[in-house]
């Protein structure tokens, strides 16, 4: 059978363009809320934890380089707890995708078409995703190719046009709480680095798998880059207490940018980013789940459950949330920790703990 | 039950089903019944059996009765050699050349009695026509078939009487339009050459060109009953084989009575056939053939069309232009730039403002807005309306102006100009920002080098007017990225359709969307020329010699 390879390079745009979605989508506030103008300093403490989050999660999937999360788990505990340590992640690509549908439709609701139903427009991006992930892995990441300079130039333009409103006096006093807020600000993008358990799904599809932790490594260091300046950029042109206040900072920041008489409302840009980055990061996770279910299921091909899987997941991301401000409180620390620490952190935990104990076994049957 | 069943076999006359298959069988017991009874396909296979035999009055029979003596066909019957073997010519006029016919009946009566061959038998005769006389012998043909795809090729056969055999000489020439430039592709500066309807020609011009022997040209005929000669042609050593192979395969599986353009055989080898966009080239131009062949690409040649294919076909050759290498570096880079934003206009430039105008009119500055609604005033239809109104009357006057004969020419475009934009735009039936959208739109398609791409973007332009009149700009988003994902999803002979932009080929990019500096490409595209990357020495940046440097050492130390 064929199987779809991408390589390295694209693992890192997508992992990359995924994060950095969430970041311009809300990430700004909910550092500040916490830590204010000093949210900058938060995007830059959560790096070190994310990395080492990152390697806890990606290195048990180098170590199986030609396995999913799936197939290894069932080979370290068991099949009957392998799959069912295997549900948590599938459901945390379901929460993962869901969410940032639902968060882009509410922009698009309150910011460009309030008379269009949310529904509409989650199906209208599933739909691209169903799309593309029935053309498979290989097109994505030529999609991804394709859409990360058009990702980036956007983000840089409209990063640039809004530097010219910036008042940095905006950023001090630096510290004035103290550390414990700036700790409690670093504490939802470290957890939201969780996202990279796509990772666990598609490195058996790289063609370098030993090199993927590394391409994961370097997507963090740079989406944290531009979290960081996103921080910085955001509070500098609307203030500390507005940047926390707002429904979605990046958007009213840019929105709030006018640059002469002609050229105003740049936020077209900001939002068709958006919508690429949402469009990678549901294809993504949708391909990730749709594996992953038919592994776990013994099919041979993730097709057939795409399309109805799709249904179920805008259905899920329509139900889960009454409206945009119980999204916003999932992202509080308090809630996104615990279920992310159990859906995420838990299985890789036991999993991790029976590759140590097992080790000496595995890799005599794996020669 | 079974009055409903005659009945419904009654109202169904105008569907006759399959007849029973004993036709054939019928034409099988009576082959002794006249020839016209049998149907193309039997006839052909009939023709394919006969074989020659030593009579030649018997031979001209069967020629007769398979062409039914086609009033083209000639026959010339004359005595050969002092031993006045009877022996015939045969040839179509029209094809051949009248002065080497004459040449070789001259060869035939009269050089044969100065070879001093005498009181031989029947067959010698031959032997010596063929090995010393008749310069431009080409072949013996044993069969019908043979000689017929000599004779139809404008050869000539020659037949004598006691050999089963007839002698096909060279005497091709046939009128043919002249090298001309090419009307659909013309640049300002480069070669003003065009490919013609003559294969020969054409392949001669690529030959001329490329000057190496490791330029190989195979050939085949595809059509049972046109035998289009067909051939393909690549630099061997460069080109990967898989592709040759890929190509091969494809082409001998074509099964087609007749092929009359390379259309046929494009839609016959596409990888994607329900796809708009073109995964195969096509070009008039000798000069983009030979710089795709020596890319690492496959050219086909089809007999009786200019165009010729060539592939694998990647999105970024077709917005690319001749004009763009011959150029100097900026400016080419610059226009090609342009095209290819220009043919992302022509896409969705209508689908936008639909979707502006409908949705998002805060996205405009707030003058131009104004401006544009109180043009709108007293415009009867939605903007949607508006916008398709006029794009179908645009492809209307386009599709007319192709159509009609020249003289008429400059009436249409007095039609279009006048009464169609100034006067619909007066009496208020639609805005002017709609008609400067569309000419905006029109004339971005036009600038596409390639019409093969922008016929597709023409289409695809309407279902982006849908999605935005539908969606708004989040349904011309949903557009752009389904049309990403095809995109993405094409292969052209296992060759990414997107690359180097998907995937991402850095090296490759120096002649995407810019044109680098010629000194500056030194590697051959990736993906194609991977059997020999490096296609010229770095280093060649032209520089004047500095004092006391050597020129040569100077270029090594450059780089």
């Amino acid at each position: 059978m064929y199987t779809e390879k991408i390589v390295n390079r694209q693992l890192f745009f997508f992992l990359f363009i995924q994060r950095t979605t969430i970041v311009i989508s809300f990430l700004p506030a909910l550092t500040s809320a916490e830590a204010l103008q000093d949210a900058w300093i938060a995007g830059v403490l959560a790096l070190l934890p994310s990395a080492a989050m990152i390697l806890f999660i990606g290195k048990l999937a180098i170590i199986f380089p030609d396995k999913s999360i799936v197939q290894y788990s069932q080979e370290l505990v068991g099949p009957l707890l392998g799959k069912f340590l295997s549900l948590f992640y599938l459901f945390m690509f379901l929460l993962m995708a869901a969410t940032d549908l639902r968060i882009y439709a509410e922009v698009i609701k309150t910011g460009f078409m309030p008379e269009t139903p949310i529904v509409v427009v989650m199906g209208i991006m599933m739909l691209a995703a169903v799309i593309v992930v029935y053309a498979g892995l290989e097109p994505l990441g030529r999609c991804v190719d394709v859409i990360f300079s058009l990702f980036v130039i956007m983000l840089l333009g409209s990063l640039f046009f809004s530097l010219m409103h910036a008042d940095f006096r905006n950023l001090q006093p630096v510290l004035s709480k103290g550390w414990s807020p700036v700790i409690m600000g670093a504490i939802t993008p470290t957890i939201i680095s969780a996202q990279y358990t796509n990772m666990v799904m598609i490195v058996p599809s790289v063609d370098e798998p030993q090199k993927s932790l590394r391409a994961a490594l370097w997507s963090i260091l740079f989406s944290s880059l531009a979290l960081v300046l996103f921080c910085v950029v955001v509070v500098s042109v609307l203030g500390a207490d507005e940047g926390a206040r707002a429904a979605f900072p990046v958007f009213k920041m840019i929105r709030s940018t006018r640059i002469s008489e002609f050229l105003e409302r740049v936020e077209a840009l900001t939002i068709l980013a958006w919508g690429l980055g949402l469009f990678i990061t549901a294809s993504v996770n949708l391909y990730s789940g749709s594996k992953g279910l038919s592994q776990l299921l013994g099919l041979k091909d993730n097709r057939p459950l795409i399309l109805p899987m799709s249904v179920i997941w805008v259905a899920f991301g329509i139900q889960i949330y009454k409206d945009y401000f119980e999204v916003k409180q999932f992202f509080r620390p308090e809630m996104v920790a615990p279920v992310v620490f159990f859906i995420v952190l838990f299985p890789v935990t036991v999993l991790w703990v029976a590759y140590l104990l097992k080790r000496p076994g595995i890799k005599q049957s794996r020669r | 039950m079974s009055s409903v069943f005659t009945l419904l076999k009654k109202l169904s006359f105008p569907f006759p089903g399959k007849k029973k298959k004993n036709g054939n069988k019928n034409k099988k017991e009576k082959t002794g019944q006249p020839v016209d009874s049998r149907d193309i396909s039997q006839r052909e296979a009939d023709f394919k059996k006969t074989a020659l035999v030593a009579d030649v009055e018997q031979n001209l029979h069967r020629i007769i009765e398979i062409s039914g003596n086609s009033y083209d066909l000639c026959i010339r019957r004359c005595l050969a050699g002092p031993e006045e073997v009877p022996c015939a010519i045969v040839f179509i006029d029209g094809l051949v050349k009248k002065d080497v016919i004459d040449d070789l009946l001259r060869v035939v009566k009269i050089d044969t009695f100065k070879t001093g061959i005498k009181g031989v038998h029947k067959q010698e005769i031959y032997k010596t026509l063929k090995r010393r006389l008749i310069p431009n012998a080409l072949e013996e043909a044993r069969d019908m078939e043979t000689l017929y795809n000599g004779i139809s090729l404008g050869e000539t056969a020659l037949l004598f009487d006691g050999t089963a055999k007839a002698i096909l000489c060279e005497t091709r020439g046939w009128i043919t339009r002249s090298i001309t430039e090419p009307d659909a592709e013309t640049t300002i500066r480069g070669p003003r050459e065009g490919f013609v309807e003559n294969i020969r020609t054409n392949t001669s011009l690529i030959r001329r060109r490329i000057r190496s022997p490791n330029l190989w040209m195979e050939n085949l005929h595809v059509g049972s009953l046109t035998r289009t000669e067909v051939a393909y042609a690549y630099i061997k050593g460069l080109v990967g084989e898989e592709i040759l192979e890929e190509l091969r395969s494809r082409l001998e599986r074509i099964d087609i009575d007749g092929v009359l353009e390379s259309g046929y055989i494009e839609e016959y080898i596409r990888d994607t056939p329900f796809s708009l966009f073109p995964t195969v080239f096509r070009t008039e131009r000798p000069d983009r053939v030979a710089a795709a062949i020596l890319e690492g690409r496959v050219a086909i040649f089809t007999n009786g069309t200019p165009f010729v294919l060539i592939l694998p076909g990647d999105f970024s050759m077709f917005v690319q232009a001749p004009d763009d290498y011959y150029e100097v570096w900026p400016i080419g880079s610059f226009i090609r730039f342009l095209r290819t934003l220009a043919f992302l206009v022509s896409l969705f430039l209508p689908g936008i403002y639909v979707a502006v105008l409908n949705f998002h009119p805060e996205l405009l500055p707030t003058t131009l807005l104004l401006t544009i609604q109180s043009a709108r005033e007293g415009v009867p239809f939605p903007v949607v309306a508006e916008i398709l109104l006029m794009e179908i009357t645009f492809e209307v006057l386009r599709e007319a102006g192709v159509r009609m004969p020249r003289a008429i020419g400059s009436a249409i475009s007095i039609v279009g100009a006048l009464i169609l934009g100034e006067a619909a735009f007066r009496a208020g039936i639609v805005s002017p920002g709609v008609v400067i959208i569309v000419a905006f739109t029109a004339i971005a398609s036009f600038s596409s080098p390639s019409f093969s791409l922008a016929i597709a973007g023409r289409l695809i332009r309407f279902l982006i007017i849908f999605l935005g009149a539908a969606f708004g700009l989040l349904g011309v988003q949903f557009g752009f990225l389904v049309l990403l994902v095809h995109l993405a999803s094409m292969r052209s002979f296992g060759y990414p359709y997107l690359a180097p932009y998907g995937p991402f080929i850095w090296q490759d990019m120096k002649d995407a969307l810019v044109r680098g500096f010629w000194w500056q490409m030194t590697r051959r595209p990736k993906l194609l020329g991977f059997r020999e990357p490096l296609r010229q020495r770095s280093g060649q940046m032209p520089r004047p010699p500095r004092k006391g440097d050597q020129r040569g050492k100077n270029d090594r130390k450059g780089k």
